[in-house]
């Protein structure tokens, strides 16, 4: 194509000229980009290490029974998980286990608290429609059968349904709503899996309140 | 060596650690579905695929693991349950529950996997030590290698994260508790009247007309099945074992190369308790400088001079100069080689010639040897005995069954057969298919008997084992075929049948005539009369009682609350007997909510949240399956399947 080396030198240079600067920009960006990339999902991973070694700690106390010792260690841990890695799935569970401690200690204010934080940081669906029903019994426990009910509205996956239908018609009986009490435990019967324990004690409570004959 | 400078400085526990990390570290991750995939893809899981032999694989590892823990298990109900099907159903769930953990950014580093590895007593020494040979032993015994255990073990963690993230950190409350209390601890009281099919059949006469009727017409019931007696010749192990004879001289022979190997293997397994004074090679001091050291050191130990005194003055290894040299128990392989040399060389309480490591010269001395004493013959004897008489029963057998096998194949029958092998030619009673009897007991023979060829047309089984060293081969020898059953033998059932059937029309019109009476007003004192029967009371009947009925006590709990201070209305109701029943619930008395110390409700709490934990995190993996990308190929997975 060319006549000469020369030529040849000529036109590179010439390319080089116009495209060089480019070239060597793109380059260096490419090169920050994957190093960038690399550091930062190898302090995710690190990220997510540490908190784990954390949480296995926590549950390790927690395992160890009600003993106050023990929830107050585990208590610790969970606060160091949703204070250090707020935006981990970790800290929505230290958020649960805060509330079991609260729970233990009858503290059902500070335990509706920490599991409405778990619903609003939204680490994913699981832990959300957990914390939710989780709330709405503890809401139902302090007298707050509204609140209770507010939790449980809107539609739950099947997953969950039985369960929220049952705690539905516990916040509707003990608000004096027992026609309403009776619809909720009916449908918790339906949406129950064969087998699942909580259908006998849902359908102790439905036949509880049947109306006499 | 790295790994041995830090065990002479550091705490030992970090570099046990970094010694059982770096293989992992090194070797590339192997994923937990991919190791030793073959055969088909049965399921795929968001992306992971699981392979058939993985299935096949956990179910024997199930069914060994169970039948370990519970040695008196049914091995047929064992593997009926545990089958490839349900195990799937596991494999998938795990699949999920990984994918969320991992969705969910959960990790588990090789550290922490390492560190729980430590805590396994499968791999720990007898000093409860984890021990590096141990666990590469162990591991590689599962059918592991070290890099796939340690993945499967992080897997295994992480999947456990998950699983109390949601189990343990659930909790009972007590409005929930004072409602189970007052409901499952209800007590109720009734009264009732029962009238039983049974107690009305005395009232109908069946005439022979009527018996007979019966028996023409329903024919097909009254057939007596086809029978079978089975011709057969059993192989056992145990019969073998008397006819063998061992002589002295082969015992003795047995002992010697026995104890050849015991030799070696106590000598393998020789522990030593070690000192060592350390002389470091660093600025100034050469290696030529460190062994004069040593030696001048040495010499003043030949000469009167404690070991360990000389060691706490003079060795640079800080840590254990301070423990007169003392390094701990030593076996072969934890030291580099030029030391273990040394150190195995010596006798108890020498002091070694200079060494050299990488750490510099060592002065060594051995403060106690452990080794394991050699068994004498007459501790072995009898152990001997019975093992060579069981290889000479073993080959025995071995021989004969292959013989018998070929044998069965080519004879028509087994007269041949049991007569060249000298045993004898056994058979069973008649028994019909659906109640086997003696050998046919066995799946393994029901199995062959449904073969054509050896049911109708009177052929040599194949050969079938029994159990562990018993062997069979079967054939029909007689057939009895199917038979009226005549009239004589079946009139009482007959009878019975069609009294009972009068029976149930008569409780059919008792139960009308009931309905109507209380549609009437009537209550349980008039049904007494109507129906000629005693009113009872049963009181404080609790759910689930069987007495005086389970299904009654059923229906009572169903029955809605009385208002208070009255009873309820007269019911009348069929069990599912055919029993015909009228009941009035007379009391309810509540469980007492109150009625628990502290202490007790406590507990009870904690009870229920556990509880509660394990439906809550049944609910998290059923959603998982409602929602995660997960196909099956039930098709391709071989035994029962259950979706």
């Amino acid at each position: 194509m060319y006549n000469s080396e020369e030529e040849q030198v000529e036109a590179l240079r010439g390319w080089w000229e116009k495209n060089g600067r480019s070239l060597i920009i793109s380059v260096v960006v490419a090169l920050a980009v994957v190093i960038g990339w690399r550091q930062w999902t190898g302090s995710r991973t690190a990220n997510a290490e540490a908190a784990s070694a954390v949480y296995e700690q926590m549950m390790a106390a927690l395992g160890g029974g009600n003993e106050p010792a023990q929830l107050a260690e585990a208590e610790q841990h969970a606060n160091t998980l949703r204070e250090e890695y707020p935006r981990s799935a970790y800290a929505g569970h230290a958020g649960l286990t805060l509330a079991r401690v609260a729970v233990t200690q009858g503290d059902y204010e500070k335990a509706g608290a920490v599991l409405n934080d778990v619903i609003s940081a939204g680490h994913n669906d699981a832990l959300v429609y957990t914390a939710r029903v989780r709330l709405a019994r503890v809401l139902v426990q302090a007298g707050d059968t509204d609140g209770a009910l507010k939790q449980l509205d809107g539609t739950f996956p099947e997953a969950w349904a039985g369960q929220a239908a049952e705690v539905r018609g516990d916040a509707l009986r003990l608000a004096g709503r027992v026609e309403d009490a009776r619809g909720a435990y009916d449908s918790a019967i339906e949406s129950l899996p064969a087998g699942d324990s909580a259908r006998e004690r849902v359908r102790m409570k439905l036949e509880d309140i049947a109306p006499a004959s | 060596m790295q790994g041995f400078r830090n065990f002479l400085r550091g705490p030992g526990g970090k570099i046990l650690l970094a010694l059982i990390i770096l293989p992992f570290v090194i070797s590339a991750f192997y994923g937990y579905f991919t190791g030793g995939n073959g055969g088909d893809v049965v399921a795929e899981v968001e992306g992971t695929s699981i392979y058939r032999n993985v299935v096949e694989q956990r179910v024997q590892q199930t069914r060994m693991n169970l039948r370990q823990q519970s040695p008196d298990i049914d091995p047929q109900l064992l593997d009926n349950f545990i089958n490839p099907g349900m195990v799937l159903q596991g494999l998938v769930n795990n699949a999920l529950i990984l994918h969320a953990a991992n969705d969910a950014g959960m990790k588990v580093s090789e550290e922490q996997a390492a560190r729980s590895l430590m805590r396994f007593g499968e791999f720990q020494d007898q000093n409860g030590r984890f021990s590096q040979q141990i666990f590469d032993r162990q591991v590689r015994n599962m059918g592991y290698t070290p890099a796939t255990f340690l993945a499967v073990l992080r897997d295994d963690i992480l999947m456990n994260q998950i699983r109390a993230g949601y189990e343990d950190t659930d909790f009972g409350l007590p409005y929930e508790l004072a409602d189970l209390r007052r409901l499952g601890e209800q007590r109720r009281d009734i009264s009732y009247i029962r009238v039983s099919a049974e107690s009305l059949l005395g009232d109908f006469d069946i005439s022979d007309e009527q018996v007979q009727a019966f028996y023409e017409g329903n024919q097909r019931e009254f057939m007596r099945p086809q029978e079978f007696r089975l011709q057969y010749i059993e192989l056992d192990r145990g019969a073998y074992l008397e006819g063998i004879e061992v002589t002295d001289a082969q015992v003795r022979e047995e002992y010697q190369a026995r104890e050849e190997m015991f030799r070696t293997v106590a000598a393998q397994q020789e522990r030593r308790r070690v000192s060592h004074i350390l002389i470091a090679e660093k600025d100034g001091v050469s290696e030529a400088d460190a062994l004069a050291r040593a030696e001048a050191l040495r010499e003043q130990i030949e000469s009167g001079a404690d070991f360990a005194d000389v060691a706490q003055e003079s060795s640079d290894d800080s840590a254990s100069a301070s423990a007169g040299g003392a390094l701990g128990v030593i076996g072969r392989g934890d030291l580099p080689e030029a030391m273990e040399t040394a150190v195995f060389a010596l006798a108890e309480g020498e002091v070694s010639a200079p060494v050299i490591s990488d750490a510099g010269v060592h002065l060594l001395t051995v403060t106690q040897i452990n080794q394991r004493s050699l068994p004498s013959f007459d501790e072995l004897r009898e152990s001997i005995v019975d093992e060579l008489k069981t290889a000479q029963a073993e080959n025995r057998l071995a021989d004969d069954v292959a013989r018998l096998e070929e044998m069965a194949f080519e004879h028509p029958d087994l007269q041949v057969p049991a007569e060249t092998l000298g045993v004898s030619l056994e058979q069973t009673g008649f028994f019909p298919l659906s109640a086997p009897e003696g050998i046919a007991q066995h799946q393994g023979v029901m199995r062959e008997l449904n073969n054509q060829a050896v049911r109708e047309q009177g052929q040599n089984s194949p050969l079938v084992e029994l159990a562990e060293g018993r062997y069979v081969v079967f054939r029909v020898a007689e057939t009895q075929p199917e038979e009226q059953i005549p009239l004589a033998e079946v009139r009482d059932t007959i009878v019975r049948r069609l009294q009972l059937a009068e029976a149930q029309a008569r409780l059919e019109a008792m139960a009308a005539e009931g309905e109507a009476a209380l549609a009437d007003g009537q209550d349980l004192a008039s049904l007494s009369g109507l129906w000629s029967r005693d009113v009872s009371t049963a009181d404080e009947l609790e759910r689930g009682a069987t007495q005086p009925d389970a299904e009654l006590v059923e229906r009572v709990f169903r029955l809605p609350r009385p208002a208070e201070g009255e009873t309820g209305a007269a019911q009348v109701m069929r069990l599912g007997n055919g029993d015909l029943v009228a009941v009035t619930l007379d009391a309810v008395r509540d469980g007492d909510p109150e009625g628990l110390t502290e202490a007790q409700q406590r507990s009870a709490l904690a009870q229920l949240g556990e509880l509660e934990g394990a439906g809550s995190f049944r609910k998290v993996v059923s959603w998982l399956r409602e929602t995660g990308k997960v196909k099956i190929y039930n098709d391709r997975l071989a035994g029962t399947v259950e979706e």
